[in-house]
């Protein structure tokens, strides 16, 4: 005489809930069920049979070992890069390396420039790049979370992912401060929007780093930069503050715009990767070069530019603007462990050797203006890359100690 | 589920050409492959070298790739079940041999279930026994079902049945777990129960 259906075995091993609840309960289906055993839907019996089936026929999820796993990656992008690299060879060179970047090239002078705008926040993330200069040579890469907890890495590089959580993870390993900051994070984003929190990675000359962003945008960030961030994006727009050189892909996102702030300008885009660079040290101009997409610039003049693919936008010191069109792979490409440059001053190149190599040049006035062009592959030894540039000019270098002295070959 | 959505994304970004996101995709699902590929072969190694061409054919042909994908995971998994089918072609030739008919072998660890328990060596042992009986094709639905949580559309590209085909064959292998559970090991029910929560 039941009018209602009772379920048997076999009806519950079928049931997507059943699976779903039994090896990932919730409050929800733990009272779904007991509301159904407490009312003789289900008997206790089958529905205990039906859950150990389901916890018996499961097979061990081992994982792949961390090494085993990076080490296929490695060899699907090798792989990847022989035919991308065919493909370019067909295109006439149309660098599809490039593709989707956009470059952004800030020599930034070191005249300190507040930002007219004030901020909302309590903490002013520009002034953390301001206060906190550039660790010197042979310092370690180092990660300064929000609760001023600061930690160094002795790596080469390090690789640093933040998620949607607020956790933090260094080279595959998750810091402890998961809990902490998340909780904390989870109310401070909350009830008190304004209060956003920042990390900050430094990375010291002759290190770098790759740096994921809780939103998916990807950074890879060069020797001698330092990089602050919130820990978690606010909702109407994505801000990080930079000074050194950086490359991003920046997810898409369109209807939360991804804002790079330098002491000169800031870069707005949507959704796309390109290439933030502002050593101090360097009395060089500020660049922003496009790859394909588009930007908008303002500098801190107030001017606004907007940049097509290809372009270079030129900011000197003294406020003068210039486009032109350039190939923007020279100008991304030590993101791949290369350099590439078309008549550079000598002077120019071995200022960015010497930062990726974290050891000191020096030369003699006498060079400095000498044009170089051509390619250097930095993952080489930094004595053969200097090798290779006393082939290309009529220079010498000589080392003392841990430095190295360029001069004219007489 | 959600984790679906986010995959879907992913590979909607990766479609687009968002580097980034193909090696999200990698990292999401790459220990899950492996696990997978290993239920037709021990070979290790020839299960990355598949996962690799999986990956590899994705780069090649984003283009031509459809941009919305609902099961990612069983996109990839067809596709490593494929390779590696291609990889025992091969190698039949090469050994030429009339058959050699990749089988899903599962090996379940029924002991880590009763591990606190106090279960004699004996029950164990016949738990282990019976679910090892179940055929190659019943043991590869009851891992896409239970384990892999995949629907019946998903488990009937990954099985080239249809629908109901995979119902019928889910249905009689889950049949045996009524005799065997009432035989054998209802009495550890409780015991497993305290394991499990």
């Amino acid at each position: 005489m039941n009018t209602y259906k009772k379920y048997t075995i076999e009806e519950l091993l079928l049931d997507d809930y059943f699976i779903s609840s039994t090896l990932h309960p919730t409050q929800d289906s733990k009272e779904y069920w007991d509301y159904l055993l407490q009312n003789g839907y289900v008997q206790t019996d089958d529905f205990e049979r039906a859950t150990l089936f389901v916890h018996a026929v499961q097979s061990p999820k081992e994982k792949m070992f961390r090494k085993e796993k990076e080490l296929l990656w490695e060899r699907i992008e090798i792989e990847n890069k022989k035919i991308l690299a065919n493909k370019i060879r067909r295109l006439h060179r149309v660098s599809l390396l490039a593709a989707a970047c956009i470059a952004i090239l800030l020599g930034v002078t070191i005249t300190p420039y507040f930002y007219r705008e004030k901020d909302k926040t309590s903490i002013n993330p520009m002034a953390l790049l301001e206060q906190k200069t550039i660790e010197p040579v042979g310092e370690d890469i180092c990660l300064i979370l929000s609760d001023s907890e600061k930690m160094n890495f002795k790596e080469k590089s390090a690789d640093v992912k933040n998620n949607k959580k607020g956790e933090v993870k260094v080279n595959s390993q998750t810091l402890s401060k998961e809990e902490h900051v998340n909780s904390e994070e989870k109310e401070n984003s909350q009830l008190k929007e304004e209060e956003t929190t920042y990390n900050q990675l430094i990375v010291p000359k002759g290190k770098h780093s790759t740096l994921l962003l809780s939103d998916g945008t990807k950074l890879w960030v060069n020797a001698a930069s330092h990089v602050v961030y919130p820990v978690v994006f606010d909702r109407e727009k994505r801000e990080i503050y930079v000074k050194g050189e950086v490359y991003l892909e920046v997810a898409r996102n369109e209807s939360v715009p991804f804002i790079v702030k330098t002491d000169r300008m800031e870069i707005e885009v949507l959704g796309t990767s390109f290439n933030v660079k502002s050593f101090d040290a360097i009395e060089e101009n500020s660049d922003v070069v496009l790859v394909t997409g588009s930007v908008n610039v303002r500098t801190e003049s107030g001017k606004k530019i907007e940049l097509k693919p290809n372009q270079r936008f030129s900011y000197a010191k003294d406020g003068k603007s210039t486009i032109e069109n350039v190939d923007v792979y020279d100008y991304i490409c030590w993101k791949d462990g290369l350099m590439r440059f078309k008549s550079e001053n000598l002077s120019n190149i071995l200022k960015r050797l010497s930062d990726y190599y974290g050891k000191d040049i020096c030369w003699g006035k006498e060079i400095e203006d000498l044009k170089c062009s051509g390619k250097l592959d930095l993952k080489e030894d930094m004595e053969n890359v200097l090798d290779g540039l006393t082939k290309m000019l009529p220079v010498v270098y000589s080392k003392d100690g841990e430095n190295y002295h360029f001069s004219m070959n007489n | 589920m959600e984790e679906q959505v986010n995959i879907s994304n992913l590979w909607r970004r990766f479609v687009e050409g968002d580097d980034y996101a193909y090696a999200q995709i990698y990292d999401l699902c790459g220990d899950d492959m492996l696990v997978y590929g290993l239920h037709f072969t021990s070979d290790r190694e020839l299960v990355k070298d598949c996962m690799q061409d999986v990956f590899v054919d994705l780069y090649k042909r984003r283009r031509k790739l459809e941009k919305e994908m609902d099961n990612v995971k069983c996109y990839l998994f067809i596709a490593l079940k494929n390779k590696l089918f291609d990889a025992f072609k091969k190698s039949v030739e090469f050994y030429q041999i009339e058959t050699l008919e990749p089988v899903f072998h599962t090996e379940y660890t029924v002991e880590d279930l009763f591990i606190r328990s106090e279960t004699n060596r004996h029950q164990r042992a016949k738990i282990k026994e019976i679910l090892q009986r179940l055929t190659p094709r019943q043991h590869e639905v009851i891992y896409y079902r239970y384990v892999e949580e995949m629907s019946y559309e998903e488990i009937g590209k990954l099985m080239q049945m249809n629908v109901q085909s995979v119902r019928n064959l889910l249905s009689r292998s889950i049949q045996r777990a009524r005799d065997f559970v009432s035989e054998y090991v209802f009495s550890l029910i409780l015991l497993v129960q305290l394991f499990w929560s």
